[in-house]
């Protein structure tokens, strides 16, 4: 068979297949900006919380220096510097890789979900850690009758809501990254088997 | 439009002239290329969206490492890869429907309208997905080394992807040119 004329057979088909008029409407310079308001101001919100953590650490510490409270600042520092600097470090080079080659941009889909998978396993760390040393202060705030059975039931109902809304989090995002890496190693395997 | 009045107009994203004149030169390209990853109307027109959105956040970054033509291809695919990966088993499930239609008239309907484009367009979405990137491009003619560009590989595999692309998409065609 003269595979030519087969091919520009397929080419002249192929290229009448046009006409998704109804799509040129779409005002996308409204959705990058509305996209864009979004994305600045969720990092405004996570640098704004990390310096309002660390800043209401030093002024609590500086209001009533004791040993104890002392030790919670260190806490909320430590804690706070290290999960911004973890949150770095796992997302560094994972953006703007849209118009590098097909072959590249799968690893770099691959290795963002990867980094999403390390962070549901810092954040699950990371909650386990909080709550190693929020139950043991409260409980012994509690028993040295510090704190009313009302408060005491009150925060450790916090606690339990707050954890179980990140665990469902970490679950959810957890789902999703599997989800898609497992779809792209499935493209991945059709393009080794060249 | 010529890669020069691109490059001349990249960076002034407050005239929007680049993207409009890629998408001059390359919109119907990229109508038919998310007609081969998504068959489903209304989900196409949304992968169409999200590639425009792409491209015009992108072209303020192009710096003439390769040709627009190679730029705008990579983000297409990339995009529709992504559209494909993300919507997984509601993808592969749609892949399986032959064209679902919309009430209002369907842009490729009315695009579409013999039963040869129909068919062809339904092999191609059949293909997998290495063999359809490869075949599209071809059929859109665009040269073999910006297909090596676009996806990262060499211009031999380029050549054998193709063969097999035109292998499986006879076969899928039941053998007629």
């Amino acid at each position: 068979m003269n595979t030519e004329p087969e091919l520009d057979w397929w080419r002249a088909e192929w290229k009448k297949a046009v006409g998704m008029e109804t799509v040129n409407a779409y005002n996308f310079r409204n959705e990058y900006q509305r996209q864009q308001r979004w994305l600045r101001a969720r990092h405004a919100f996570g640098l704004s919380f990390a310096v309002f953590l660390i800043c209401y650490a030093g002024y609590v510490l500086r209001r009533e220096f004791r040993a104890e409270i002392l030790a919670w600042a260190i806490v909320v520092w430590i804690t706070t510097l290290g999960v911004t600097a973890f949150s770095m470090w796992n997302w560094r080079g994972m953006w703007s890789i849209s118009a590098r080659s097909v072959r590249e941009y799968a690893d770099a889909f691959e290795r963002r979900n990867l980094a999403m998978l390390r962070a549901v396993r810092f954040g699950y760390w990371f909650l386990g850690l909080q709550l190693g040393i929020a139950v043991p202060w409260l409980s012994i705030d509690f028993f040295r009758h510090q704190t009313s059975v009302r408060q005491y039931a009150m925060d450790m109902g916090f606690l339990c809501m707050l954890s179980l809304a990140f665990v469902a989090w970490f679950k959810r995002s957890r789902r999703k990254a599997m989800r898609e890496l497992n779809h792209a190693e499935e493209f991945r395997r059709g393009w080794q088997a060249d | 439009m010529t890669q020069a009045k691109v490059a001349e107009h990249c960076g002034d994203r407050r005239l929007g002239e680049p993207y409009d004149q890629v998408w001059a030169e390359f919109g119907q390209s990229l109508e038919r290329l998310v007609s081969s990853y998504e068959p489903v109307v209304h989900a196409r027109e949304d992968l169409l969206q999200e590639i425009q959105l792409a491209l015009w956040k992108a072209l303020s970054g192009f710096r003439h490492e390769c040709s627009i033509r190679t730029f705008v291809y990579r983000i297409a695919h990339n995009r529709a890869l992504t559209h494909v990966w993300q919507r997984g088993k509601l993808a592969q499930a749609s892949e399986k429907l032959p064209e679902i239609s919309d009430p209002r008239p369907s842009p490729e309907s009315s695009a579409i309208r013999n039963s040869q484009q129909l068919s062809l367009m339904e092999a191609i979405r059949r293909l997998p997905i290495v063999y359809r990137q490869v075949i599209t491009m071809v059929l859109d003619e665009v040269p073999q080394p910006e297909i090596a560009a676009v996806l990262g590989i060499t211009e031999n595999n380029v050549a054998v992807r193709l063969n097999r692309a035109r292998k499986l998409l006879r076969e899928e065609l039941g053998g007629k040119p």
